[in-house]
């Protein structure tokens, strides 16, 4: 790829570009505002069954027996799958969790799917169905699952294993596939001397924070899946994933069938609607146990009581810190409720202990220990944030009762704290990395400025303003990732007579990443944004890629895009050479017409050479690597009614560093996208409530789980710096859209402490009902 | 005995009998459901099914109304309106609407939008010149989990 990066080098330094950093519409907008554009339940698959799943009303229960002979009496039913006769195939993270089991773990476990020719029919066999349960004792809090004498959730016959490591005490072994082969499972960070260093400490806090309601990512589509057997080992599948790799990847070893994985247009994701690692083997299941193909479209409450949601998860530490800021010395247990099952919830305990490393990227004393706890509670899967979110919720808080005491301003340490060009941090594979060239502080600088930080931060114990009955209070929090270059991406890009087609499974779930591409290929090749397409989102026409995910896409996808179009343009110069009787390097091209530089008036069309039957083709790849962490800081003000314990978010601002600024629409969009998909606001609006007798979610709907509408919008700005960073993405961008709300929850939860003069929550989301508390009125 | 229903959808006529045999249209078929699976107009979107994300809007006798929870049998002789028929009939030119959300970006992943054309659109044939916090209130039972909420109020703002 040298040569091409040598080609590429020229647009890395210009600071005006045809396409890149400009408004450019989406290839897909016209089609969305028409009604046209087509996700996944849009598609009519021929003959394709529909599928109702029957579910526990218990939180843990043996399947006694089953009768599904009246349901499957009923005309238009024509297969029903059960733990009788479903597939013994296993999905999680090491592989548990059976398409349909004997045993069921959660409210809302599958206990039956019924296909049949009509979504009605299958809905009247659900009830046809008779099922006998034996109950079984239920735990829903990690405390109480790694009890030694917890009832064990899945037994020794599951044999969960990872890399000598065992299921335990209700704690899933750790590591996942993040690890180097030859390296241990990461799920600690242990550094220093932590004992003395809470010794040098000028303040020591001690605690638990919890943010360990289950809250829903939220995508406006339900997930849905499509599964046709074409033969023993094929099988084709449309979803409503973010990537088609990460679906299908993982699918087609667990049923160790080759997937074809189509994704049109995706109605939301947020990460959460990526891996589909469970419900892709469940349907996978249901079409070959019934010969057809299975269509399976989630109804919203499904979508929001059994699918993936964020994680859960308690730190219990102590964190110690110095008079000039900075944290010395952390310690403590990382308890995460993975629920009854763990797609990939160990790399997100990677994730997480990496991005507080960035975050704490100073402190020199560490003893943190992630562990993944299964519950009767429903699974956790993907989502935007990664683990990261829930964990830095909980221990920057934590240390923010240490800064308290020495009245330290929490921007300011945090800021001192960050990584800086040079140091190396810990990520997902448990090894460090550097990062040697990108610094974030002049962002920390700009932004903090705009929003009128040190002018608006009036102490821990003392609210920002205060007007009539309302008390305001700013907060301030930081995130990072270092994902953003991370694993493999190819591309190819073909020129055929007047056209530029370019081959890479990137899919539109909103970011508009396929936009991007299109750009940085039509910026490469000097042509028409008109002139260039993207091949389908599928993994059959498109070499692979890891997929929308970390933010990673704006540097790979791009990247390998890029040196494609660079490859194909050598081929067309290659081509055009003896034409015009001279080296290469003496042509050039623009909007499909070869010249020598030389002579642009002598310029040819492509199609000269380029006949009706003729392609040239172009490849492009990017390995991944975890040199580069992307940053993203939040500002808020919170308003607070000090009658009624009413939280308003008012005031937000998202400051960053991208580099070179891809698409600025898109851009600001994704920043104020960390309002959605539970991220800020579940600092004090989102989460579900739970009985916590029965497991049952309580609000699993959305007339219940409350969210954020057009007429409670904050005031919302931004502050973008575009420094080009030496990143591979060929123009020197970095991609952010993965974190924008991951600082969230933490910066709102210090704005209403401020708020309430300083007032110490220790449990999210800070619901009216606590600030009652708190007032002293309820 | 199955009875007739006459719809009027995009300005098309449509003739269905009412009953529970193959073909015929429930008395508890959702208006959402026949738009998109007996109809295919799928630009309707089916999200909550209750009643709160507004994804299946469309508009009835000049009115914004969720299609989910619209019984189509109570249809008979109402004029519906879905995404699919903003454009002009005749020359296909986009609605104005809908060429201000496409010239200001303003969707992620589009799922939420024809919903929030159509509620846009019942809101301006009303009332074309609204003040912002009338916008708002017109969108409040239209949900954008991407939020892309500010460049709608762009969009339409562009337009009024
Ligand atoms: S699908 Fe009708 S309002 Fe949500
Ligand atoms: S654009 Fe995705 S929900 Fe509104």
């Amino acid at each position: 790829m040298k040569h091409l990066d040598e080609a590429l080098k020229p647009y890395r330094n210009k600071t005006e570009y045809r396409h890149i950093g400009k408004s450019v519409r989406r290839q897909d907008g016209e089609a969305i505002v028409t009604g046209k554009a087509l996700y996944c339940d849009d598609i009519y698959i021929p003959n394709a069954l529909y599928m109702k799943v029957l579910r526990s009303p218990h939180p843990h229960a043996e399947v006694v027996s089953i009768d599904t002979s009246e349901a499957l009496a009923l005309p238009g039913v024509e297969a029903i799958m059960t733990h009788e006769n479903s597939p013994q195939w296993k999905t999680g993270q090491p592989a548990h969790r059976l398409p349909i089991d004997r045993i069921v773990r959660y409210v809302g476990d599958a206990v039956a799917a019924v296909m049949a020719t009509s979504k009605q029919i299958a809905e009247d066999a659900l009830e046809l169905i008779k099922v006998e349960y034996k109950l079984l004792p239920a735990v829903y809090d990690v405390e109480d699952a790694i009890k030694p004498d917890a009832y064990q959730i899945y037994g020794e016959e599951y044999n969960i294993e990872w890399l000598g490591y065992r299921y335990e005490n209700n704690k899933l072994p750790p590591g996942s596939y993040f690890e180097h082969p030859e390296d241990p499972p990461f799920y600690f960070i242990r550094e220093g001397d932590p004992e003395k260093g809470f010794e040098e400490c000028d303040a020591v806090v001690e605690g638990k924070v919890s943010y360990d309601k289950a809250t829903f990512p939220g995508a406006p589509e339900t997930p849905f899946i499509a599964a046709r057997w074409e033969d023993e080992d094929h099988v084709t599948v449309w979803a409503s994933s973010q990537s088609p790799n990460m679906m299908s990847r993982p699918l087609g070893a667990a049923i160790n069938a080759h997937v074809f994985a189509n994704v049109p247009n995706v109605g939301g994701s947020y990460g959460n609607k990526n891996g589909m690692g469970y419900i892709s083997l469940f349907v996978a299941a249901a079409a070959k146990v019934a010969g057809k193909p299975v269509r399976y479209a989630m109804s919203k409450e499904e979508q929001m009581l059994v699918y993936e949601r964020r994680l859960g998860n308690k730190f219990i530490g102590k964190i110690g810190v110095k008079k000039d800021g900075m944290i010395h010395a952390i310690k403590g247990d990382w308890l995460v409720d993975t629920g009854m099952s763990a797609e990939l919830t160990q790399g997100q305990v990677a994730e997480g202990l990496g991005e507080l490393h960035i975050a704490f990227n100073k402190t020199p004393h560490w003893d943190v220990n992630g562990r993944v706890v299964v519950t009767n509670l429903y699974p956790v899967g993907i989502c935007k944030g990664f683990g990261g979110q829930e964990f830095k919720s909980c221990a920057m808080h934590l240390a923010t009762r240490a800064l308290k005491k020495l009245d330290i301003d929490p921007f300011e340490s945090f800021r001192k704290n960050f990584c800086s060009p040079g140091r190396e941090y810990y990520w997902r594979t448990g090894r460090k990395y550097k990062n040697d060239i990108i610094d974030y502080d002049n962002a920390f600088v700009g932004a903090a400025e705009k929003f009128r930080w040190h002018e608006r931060w009036k102490g821990w114990t003392t609210p920002s303003r205060v007007e009539g009955n309302k008390s305001y209070g700013v907060g301030f929090g930081v995130h990072c990732s270092g994902d953003p270059s991370c694993d493999e991406t190819f591309a190819y890009v073909r020129l055929e007579n007047d056209e530029v087609i370019v081959h890479c499974p990137t899919s539109e779930s909103g970011m508009g990443q396929r936009l991007a591409a299109a750009k940085t290929v039509a910026e490469i090749l000097n042509v028409p944004m008109e002139r260039v397409s993207l091949t389908p989102s599928n993994n059959i026409n498109n070499p692979a890629d890891f997929g929308l995910a970390g933010s990673r896409g704006t540097i790979t996808v791009n990247a390998a895009c890029g040196r494609a179009a660079a490859d194909a343009k050598r081929k067309l110069f290659e081509l055009f050479a003896p034409y015009f009787d001279c080296e290469p390097e003496d042509l050039d091209t623009k909007d499909l017409m070869v010249f020598k530089k030389d002579n642009p008036e002598g310029a040819v069309h492509w199609n000269t050479l380029i006949h009706f039957y003729y392609s040239i083709t172009g490849e492009g790849r990017m390995d991944g690597k975890f040199n580069t962490y992307s940053m993203v800081l939040l500002f808020v003000e919170v308003e607070i009614d000090l009658d009624t314990g009413l939280v308003k978010l008012t005031d937000v601002l998202s400051g960053t560093d991208v580099g070179q600024v891809m698409s600025p629409v898109e851009l600001k969009m994704q920043l104020e996208g960390g309002l959605g998909a539970a991220g800020i606001d579940t600092g004090h609006l989102e989460g579900y409530v739970v009985d916590p007798h029965l497991g049952r979610t309580l609000t699993g709907n959305l007339i219940d789980y409350k969210w954020r509408t057009f007429t409670e919008l904050p005031n919302f700005d931004t502050y973008i710096l575009s420094s080009k960073w030496p990143t591979e993405n060929p123009f020197g961008a970095i991609g952010i859209g993965e974190i924008t709300g991951a600082a969230g929850p933490a910066a709102v939860a210090m704005a209403i402490e401020s708020a309430l003069g300083g007032y110490e929550f220790n449990e999210y989301p800070i619901t009216p009902d606590k600030v009652l508390k708190a007032l002293g009125k309820a | 005995m199955s009875r007739n229903l006459n719809l009027t959808i995009n300005g098309k006529m449509y003739e269905f009998t009412v009953g529970d045999r193959l073909g015929q249209i429930p008395e508890n078929e959702t208006l959402v459901d026949t738009l998109r699976d007996r109809l295919g107009l799928t630009g309707t979107k089916r999200s909550c099914g209750q009643g709160a994300c507004g994804c299946c809007t469309v508009i009835i006798d000049g009115k914004a109304v969720a299609s989910c929870l619209t019984l189509t049998v109570e249809c008979e002789g109402k004029k519906i309106t879905t995404i699919e028929g903003l454009a002009d009939p005749v020359t296909g030119e986009l609605d104005p609407i809908q060429k201000a959300f496409n010239e200001h970006n303003a969707f992620q992943c589009g799922f939420c939008t024809p919903g929030i054309i159509m509620s846009t659109k019942a809101l301006l044939d009303a009332n074309p010149n609204p003040t912002e916090e009338e916008l708002k209130e017109a969108l409040s039972g239209n949900y954008c989990r991407c939020i892309s909420h500010y460049q709608v109020i762009e969009a339409v703002k562009s337009i009024i």
